[in-house]
């Protein structure tokens, strides 16, 4: 099914409200829902309807099933294992659901939501923080450069893709690539403006540190420390526009 | 003139290091920073110099496509090749980048006579993001098809005999 043919058929006709956060305006009556959606489908395939619903099924549909006049999600949903198509955009997007939507209508106005979000992050040039990393299991061994580089373990796997998603959007996009000692490497270079680069390494394990370098040739270091996610979007946003300056 | 361990390289040769990750070479010849990456810039105990970067000296090299293949084997892509002039890497520490002097020393190893270090005076391991933001900017990189280019270097380089 085309999922904006799937919205377009079904949304005008019921009381469903899928609005970004600090929207308000919920019908008289409903209860509203709200999830932090940060994984989502790949939809620019024609499966991509099918997979919305198995992420909303897997996640959601025990508590949507089970009492309809609360519903409450079960956390952020994570997808397991490999998953080449998810996308992970750098921003969470706060769906709001109302428990009387009928089930298909609401997986249409999530699809159509997802869809708008995806297509923006890939005209943005937004990375695949979950994609970018897949491959790196294979620099779990010992020596995997030639030069006697240390693995890059699960963990440093885990706490990069987790600081890969919690970028903020000034910072989309890095060059990333594994190191010698077992980190994963970071990269930005920026042509115009008084940042011409900036550095970090996550790793081994779940901590980052940096080296950033102004236009004008002044330069510093950002010593490690452990990754926080809830304040890392912030806190990278706040350095970059820093140093800016 | 035959070179000696610890020896500093001749001004007209040229330095390599081999890639071996695709990541490390991007589509528009430029080389990610993390080719220089943690231990890949190691801290010897027992060295005049702090931090070394093992490579290869050009004039000791028979066969640069050759040689990268065969140190690559079956277990690792081959990439390309990172190179740059002795003339180029060698510094003696007043420019603001890399802010300490380096040079490139003629380190053979068992197995390995055309090894040579790219070596930094002084630094620290606090100044390794400083050394891989100056050789980032400053070296040179080929892809695995285009090694002819390294070896016309030839032309300019001292003829091979450690």
């Amino acid at each position: 099914m085309n999922v904006f043919a799937a919205a377009n058929a079904t949304a005008p006709s019921y009381p469903i409200g899928i609005l970004q956060a600090g929207q308000t305006g919920y019908p008289q009556g409903s209860s509203p829902m709200s999830a932090n959606v940060t994984a989502r489908p790949d939809l620019s395939g024609d499966a991509h309807y099918s997979q919305i619903e198995a992420l909303f099924d897997n996640y959601w549909q025990t508590k949507w099933s089970a009492d309809v006049s609360h519903y409450f999600p079960l956390g952020e949903p994570v997808l397991e294992g490999p998953a080449p198509n998810a996308i992970f955009l750098p921003h969470l997007v706060h769906v709001t659901l109302f428990s009387e939507s009928p089930r298909n209508a609401v997986l249409a106005r999530l699809s159509a939501v997802f869809a708008r979000e995806i297509t923006t992050a890939n005209r943005i040039g937004v990375t695949q923080g979950q994609d970018r990393l897949a491959s790196y299991a294979k620099y779990e061994t010992e020596n995997w450069d030639g030069f006697d580089a240390d693995p890059i373990t699960a963990d440093t796997r885990r706490a990069a893709k987790g600081f890969l998603d919690s970028l903020p959007k000034v910072l989309s996009n890095p060059a990333i690539a594994p190191t010698a000692d077992g980190a994963i490497a970071l990269e930005w270079i920026w042509k115009n403006g008084n940042l011409h680069k900036l550095f970090i390494d996550i790793g081994p394990g779940s901590v980052w540190k940096g080296y950033w370098r102004r236009a004008n040739g002044q330069r510093g270091v950002l010593n490690a420390r452990d990754i926080e996610l809830g304040s890392l979007k912030f806190d990278l946003a706040g350095l970059v526009r820093r140093l800016n300056r | 003139m035959a070179l000696n361990w610890g020896d500093k390289a001749d001004v007209r040769d040229y330095w390599l290091r081999v890639l071996t990750n695709e990541a490390y070479l991007r589509s528009d010849g430029t080389v990610h920073n993390g080719a220089f990456g943690g231990k890949a810039i190691s801290q010897p105990d027992d060295r005049a110099w702090s931090l070394e970067l093992s490579g290869r000296l050009l004039s000791l090299v028979k066969d640069v496509e050759a040689e990268a293949r065969a140190f690559c084997g079956d277990k690792m892509p081959f990439i390309g090749v990172l190179y740059q002039s002795v003339e180029n890497l060698r510094t003696d520490g007043t420019s603001p980048l890399p802010g300490f002097p380096t040079d490139i020393v003629y380190t053979p190893r068992a197995g390995d006579n055309a090894h040579a270090d790219h070596v930094a005076y002084g630094p620290t391991a606090e100044h390794k993001f400083a050394l891989r933001d100056w050789l980032q900017d400053f070296i040179q990189a080929v892809d695995s098809t285009q090694c002819n280019v390294v070896e016309q270097l030839r032309a300019n380089a001292p003829s091979g005999a450690a």
